[in-house]
This record gives structure tokens, sequence and C-alpha cells, in this order.
């Protein structure tokens, strides 16, 4: 294999292990008690770095600080953590989560539960939703399709995703 | 108390990510996000939490089966009175566009000219009987689907569907792509409103279905109704 196929496919995986890991993170965040601690550690790592860094795009960063501490815990946590790149560890990462059929089974359920919510919603709100994460149409598209406008597609876009949420979480 | 708080973060959260998500930030909103992280933890879990879902929901198959074309319809039907208590109205911005609509009983626009003359209270309240009343008599209609005296040449399909619409007191709802510049042999003599839609649609490689009671679409057979070039709508998600 030639040196620039394998960048690539390292590349390729290491998005993929993040997208992996959001998910992961998503479950564990809903479901567990000791997520919190967690979360905590994000935030005073955010604290401490300087504010200029996080600027650019703070929500890649929040989500690039959760990886890091996600992956130390999964480091302290292994039986016998060897020396390697933090990427590989990603990638192992995302190979236990992608093996592990509980958690494949999870995001079913959970995708399932999350459409029959989406249908009680306003529909407005259920065509919007679908019609920009299934269908792929741009806000101008959907706003030319509904008549209404462009903010207001965004209005109804965090609506459901708000709404979502409680659906997975009707306690909070 | 507490749970009123709680709401309100995750309804921060839901409008931060969907400003990310669609490009609309710029750096005075980066830095208001910034500190909004750095405000609290919770605010770092709900926007983790909520980017999980909106990762998840990526390319999924939500909708429970419903086409594009049926989702717009029923999101555009359940709009035509609101919509006129707000800003503009639906059918006043849409300008020349794919989706044609087209109604025989028009509450809407006898509504727009009224709106001039009298308060918007009133005028929505107006909106709202008209509304109710027009769907309940067309309602009863369709459930009835008596014969009725047709007499639709061969023509182009567009002008015939809309025809028979304002005719039989429907809304007809279909992208343009689909219907094209399609021919039809006609409908004549006396027919329901579904016999005349199937003479319509005889050799189109077209079918309609029912949205609601008041509502047609048109289809294509054998698709599966989804927009074309989704591509071209990933720009603003990254």
């Amino acid at each position: 294999m030639k040196v620039d196929d394998k960048t690539g496919v390292r590349h390729r995986a290491r998005d993929q292990a993040r997208q992996r890991l959001r998910r992961y993170l998503a479950a564990r965040l809903r479901n567990s008690a000791d997520m919190s601690d967690f979360v905590q550690e994000v935030f005073l790592r955010l604290l401490r770095v300087d504010r200029h860094e996080s600027i650019r795009n703070p929500a890649a960063y929040v989500m690039m600080v959760a990886c890091h501490v996600l992956h130390q815990h999964t480091l302290r946590s292994a039986v016998a953590p060897e020396l390697s790149s933090a990427l590989d560890i990603l990638v192992d990462l995302q190979t236990a989560i992608e093996t592990d059929p509980a958690a494949q089974l999870d995001v079913q359920r959970r995708l399932q539960a999350l459409d029959r919510k989406l249908e009680s919603l306003s529909p407005n709100v259920h065509a919007t939703f679908v019609l920009h994460r299934r269908d792929g149409m741009t806000l101008d598209e959907i706003a030319e399709q509904l008549g209404v406008s462009r903010s207001m597609v965004k209005k109804y876009l965090s609506k459901a995703v708000f709404q979502c949420r409680e659906q997975l979480e009707p306690e909070g | 108390m507490l749970k009123t708080r709680n709401k309100q973060i995750y309804e921060e959260a839901a409008e931060w990510l969907v400003d990310l998500r669609v490009g609309d930030m710029d750096a005075a909103a980066h830095e208001q996000l910034d500190a909004w992280f750095r405000e609290s933890p919770h605010h770092i879990r709900a926007f983790l939490e909520l980017s999980a879902i909106w990762e998840e929901t990526e390319g999924a198959d939500l909708g429970r089966g419903n086409s594009t074309e049926a989702l717009i319809a029923a999101a555009r039907a359940s709009t035509n009175v609101i919509q006129l208590a707000g800003e503009g109205v639906a059918s006043a911005r849409q300008g020349p566009n794919r989706l044609h609509c087209r109604s025989s009983n028009k509450p809407g626009v006898g509504i727009l000219m009224l709106a001039r003359f009298l308060s918007w209270q009133s005028v929505v309240l107006a909106a709202v009987v008209l509304a109710s009343l027009g769907v309940g008599l067309v309602a009863l209609k369709v459930h009835w689907d008596p014969d009725y005296a047709t007499n639709i040449p061969a023509q182009e399909l567009v002008p015939a569907l809309m025809t028979l619409a304002r005719e039989r007191g429907f809304q007809l709802v279909f992208r343009s792509e689909v219907v094209g510049a399609k021919h039809t042999q006609g409908a004549v003599g006396d027919l329901t409103t579904k016999e005349a839609l199937t003479r319509l649609l005889e050799g189109t490689n077209l079918a309609y279905s029912y949205l609601n009671e008041k509502t047609v679409t048109i289809l294509p057979v054998n698709s599966n109704n989804k927009l074309d070039g989704t591509d071209s709508g990933r720009g603003d998600r990254r």
C-alpha cells in the first residue's frame, strides 16, 4: 500500500470514528449519571484553554475535547493500554461500538422512537425536519415549498430537535 | 423551576445547533456560542446531546414512509390559515415555483383582500370559520364522489387537471418535474372524481393519491417519490 492510500484510509477512518463517537457520546450522555463527570471534565478543559483557540468553531472544539476526554477514559479502563497513536485508539473505539450489537440496536430503537415523536409534531415541524435530514433539501428549498420564510424554517428545525430530545428523555 | 431552566437550556442549545449546522454563524456568533459554552457544563451536555440527534438523523429513514410531496402538502394544508396572521401570505411569496397548488374554493384569496380592511383578529377568525366550512363541504363531496357531467378534452395534462380540480373543488399538489409537459386524452362523460382522475392520467405513467379528503397529489408510477438531486441540497449542512 502506498503512503498516500494509507493516509486516505486513515483520514476516512478518523472521520467515521468521530461520527460514531458522537453517537456513542449521545447514548451515554442521555442514560448514565456518571456522564456528568465526563461533561464536567469537558467543561473544565474548555475553561482552561485560551478563548481564542475555541472561538473559530466553538462547537467543533467542544466536540473535539469531548472525544479526547472520552478516549482517555477508555484508555484508563483498558486492560493493557499499549503505547499507540491517538488515531489508533479512535479507530479501535469505533470498531468496538460498531460491533456492539446492543449499541446498534440502541440507535435503531432511538430512531424509531424519534420518528414516532416527529409524526406527532405540527405538520410544518415534521415536514421540515424530514425534508432536511432525510431528503437533504436546503433551507431555501424548504422555505419555498412550504411558503414560509427561511428563518421560520430554522425555527421549525430547532423545535423538532428540541422536541425529539424531550421524547427520548421524558423525565427531563 | 429546575425543569423550566432545563427546558430553556435545551431550547437555546437547539437554536445554536441549527444556526451552526446551516452555516448561519459569523464571528460574533461564534464568540457568543463560546461564551455560552463557558457558562455551564449543562450547556455543553445539552449541546452534545442534540448534536447526536442531528448526526443520527442524517439520511435516516424518517417520515414513516411519507413521500416528500405528501409531507409538503400536509405542511401547506396546515399553514393555510395560520399564515394569514403571520408574516405575509404563503401564496403571495411563492412566485413562479416548482410546486403548483390550485383550488377552486379559495378562502385564502378572499381573506387576503378582506385583510386590507379589517383588523387581523377578525381576519383570523373569518379564516378559521371559512376554512372549516370549506374543508367540511369538500370532504362531504369527496365522500359522496357522485357522477358529474365531465367534458375535459384532450390537451396538456396540467391545465386539464386544474380544470378538474376547479370543477370538483379539490386541491391539487404536484411537482412540475413530475407532470412535465405530458398530454392527456381527456375525460368525457358522467364520471366520479376518481374516475375522472383515472381517465386524465391514463397512459401518462402517473398516478393520483389522496393526501387527505380535499387534496390530491400526482405521482410517478414505480418511484419512491423522493426528490431528485439531493446532493445539491447538502451545501448548507456542514
